[in-house]
């Protein structure tokens, strides 16, 4: 009896990260971010030297090659940049942009969720049926024309990744917020007077939190995928901006001659994607196991 | 029947709103007259192509002579071709079938079994590392993933074509690289479906009658844990025809792709609308076909 109440009243915070250092997978997850998250985040100072800095002198260095007082921990490129610098600056842009994209998608589909699960009838018919047909149309084929139109630059790529992600939040917001709303809390609420937008936010928001953290860090490796493949396809961020899609892309006519180019920025993208994915699955077991296979 | 019909109306409803998009992300592209002219047309020159366009009437207009023509499979003229846009895609389409195709079968010879046995020896060291392989598929971008295999395979093995369309050899790399999400995806799905399959009543029921192991594996949990595992495949395809765009252009593949990518960066608009439609109309349908195979596999489904 003692012990079920101890569990009881241990907050919740405090439990969920108990549970995380009892978790071999969360600690492996990061393990393996937290060290590109840390590097890429002080790249100006970790860094060895300036992501454009150009030396024609020094292009393509091989791993550990030196020209003069300068050495090439991961090799240089065709304009003798070197590849470790560019690699840290570029990871910070990728893994900001992917952040702040998912933030962006997760405010909107977390607003429209709401709206058309505690509005039902045909707001929630309207928004659900937009929310098809943005599925029918695969993410990345969208985003492309989009970024076509509008032009390739970072802040369209933040919109376009944000606006194009909102639709599995909003469907999974809708279903909590339906079974939800059904609580007598929730009616108490209504008969104190409470409007709808003290209801949305107050009392129905804190109660799909747990989904929307879960479906966040589930969405963020294929964002942070999405990126890179946007500007792989010269459709992203544009060059000499260093992103990991980026970096990969100029290597990929070297490839005969100097294979690290595409190679350490790849490794560094897969790694962080890795992570982030493995404290997704591990978030998801815990938070939310009716969330498996989503 | 009725199942059938309602099934058939969402999805009309859903290609309506696609051509709709469409129609929208089009003119937001700006003026298609402009894109006609050379520079230094005169004004008089843009007002005879914007009547003859019929940029003039109303928008409603515009859209419902845009829906028609569309259903009458008339996706207007390459800027840059100078041909039909329909006839491109269509040119193309077969090649991106056939990688689809294979990169699909690669990740179910590779996942389902994986998956199975998986789950059958649950906890091993062949767990671990099946699952291990999984999260890489998943978290490894097909496009660095595609360098890479040119990399070893063809750069410095010299064992298979990096570059173009041929023989069967020509479609190793690109299967792969493209289907390898699609593999980790399945092998998760196919593991958890066949552990929860394998706990309930009547496997323990055959398993208690002495049925053995590979029968009930075979007969029983498999058909059972088969069904979301044939969602996410239907799924999938979306995911696909978005992965060949990339994995295309890494191989220099002459599919739908890498036409679209060109188009995109010509914007060549016509090529673009024509490739968005058939995308989503490829998706629909496999997400129908889906639904219709459910009663196959499972007779307790009736529509």
């Amino acid at each position: 009896m003692t012990i079920l109440n101890a569990s009881a009243v241990t907050p919740r915070r405090r439990r969920w990260l108990r549970e995380f250092a009892r978790s071999r997978a969360a600690w492996m997850g990061l393990a393996l971010i937290m060290p590109i998250f840390v590097a890429t985040m002080f790249a100006d100072t970790l860094a060895p030297y300036a992501p454009n800095d150009q030396r024609i002198s020094a292009r393509l260095q091989p791993p550990g090659g030196t020209v003069g007082e300068r050495s090439y921990v991961l090799g240089s490129d065709s304009l003798g940049r070197d590849v470790l610098s560019r690699v840290l600056h570029g990871g910070r842009i990728s893994l900001l942009v992917g952040v702040a994209a998912v933030i962006v998608s997760g405010a909107l589909g977390v607003t429209l969720g709401l709206v058309s699960g505690y509005f039902r009838g045909h707001v929630d018919t309207v928004i659900m049926r937009i929310a098809d047909i943005q599925l029918a149309i695969p993410v990345l084929i969208l985003a492309l024309t989009i970024m076509a139109i509008f032009g390739p630059s970072l802040r369209n790529v933040v919109i376009v990744l944000g606006v194009t992600g909102w639709v599995p939040f909003a469907r999974i917001v809708r279903g909590e917020v339906l079974s939800v709303r059904e609580n007598e809390y929730v009616l108490a609420a209504t008969a104190l007077g409470a409007g709808h937008l003290r209801m949305m936010v107050a009392h129905i928001l804190p109660n799909v939190m747990a989904s929307v953290i879960v479906m966040a860090s589930t969405r963020l490796g294929g964002v942070i995928i999405i990126e890179a493949s946007l500007s792989f396809l010269g459709l992203g961020i544009q060059p000499p901006t260093p992103t990991w899609g980026n970096l990969i892309a100029d290597g990929r006519d070297l490839l005969y001659t100097a294979w690290w180019v595409s190679t350490f920025p790849g490794v560094m993208l897969s790694l962080a994607v890795i992570g982030i994915n493995i404290i997704g699955d591990w978030l998801r077991d815990t938070l939310d196991p009716r969330l498996r296979g989503v | 029947m009725i199942y059938l019909l309602h099934r058939l109306a969402h999805t009309v409803v859903i290609l309506f709103g696609v051509t709709l998009l469409v129609f929208i992300l089009i003119r937001l592209s700006g003026d298609p007259a402009a894109l006609y002219l050379p520079e230094g047309a005169t004004e008089v020159q843009i007002a005879a192509l914007r009547e003859r366009l019929g940029l003039e009437q109303p928008l409603h207009v515009q859209y419902g002579s845009f829906v028609s023509r569309m259903v009458r499979g008339d996706f207007g003229i390459s800027l840059w071709h100078r041909r039909p846009a329909l006839d491109l895609v269509l040119e193309r389409l077969p090649a991106t079938i056939e990688l689809t195709l294979v990169s699909l079968l690669f990740a179910m010879v590779i996942a389902v079994p994986a998956g199975v046995f998986s789950a059958v020896w649950r906890n091993s060291a062949f767990d671990a590392a099946a699952r291990i392989v999984a999260l890489l598929g998943l978290s490894i971008p097909n496009f660095w993933l595609g360098i890479m295999l040119i990399l070893v395979f063809s750069v410095n093995l010299r064992l298979l074509p990096a570059f173009g369309r041929g023989d069967a050899t020509h479609l190793i790399l690109p299967g792969i690289a493209l289907g390898s999400a699609a593999a980790g995806t399945i092998m998760r799905l196919v593991r958890s479906n066949v552990l929860e399959t394998m706990h309930l009543d009547y496997v323990r029921t055959a398993r208690a009658k002495g049925l053995p192991e590979y029968m009930i594996l075979s007969k029983h949990v498999l058909r059972n844990s088969a069904i979301p595992a044939l969602t996410f495949t239907g799924l999938q395809l979306g995911y696909l025809l978005s992965g060949s765009i990339v994995t295309e252009t890494v191989f220099g593949y002459p599919g739908v792709g890498r036409l679209a990518v060109q188009a995109i960066n010509n914007r060549d608009f016509a090529v673009v609308q024509a490739f968005v439609a058939f995308a989503a109309i490829i998706f629909a349908l496999a997400n129908m076909l889906v639904d219709l195979l459910y009663t196959l596999l499972d007779p307790r489904i009736r529509y």
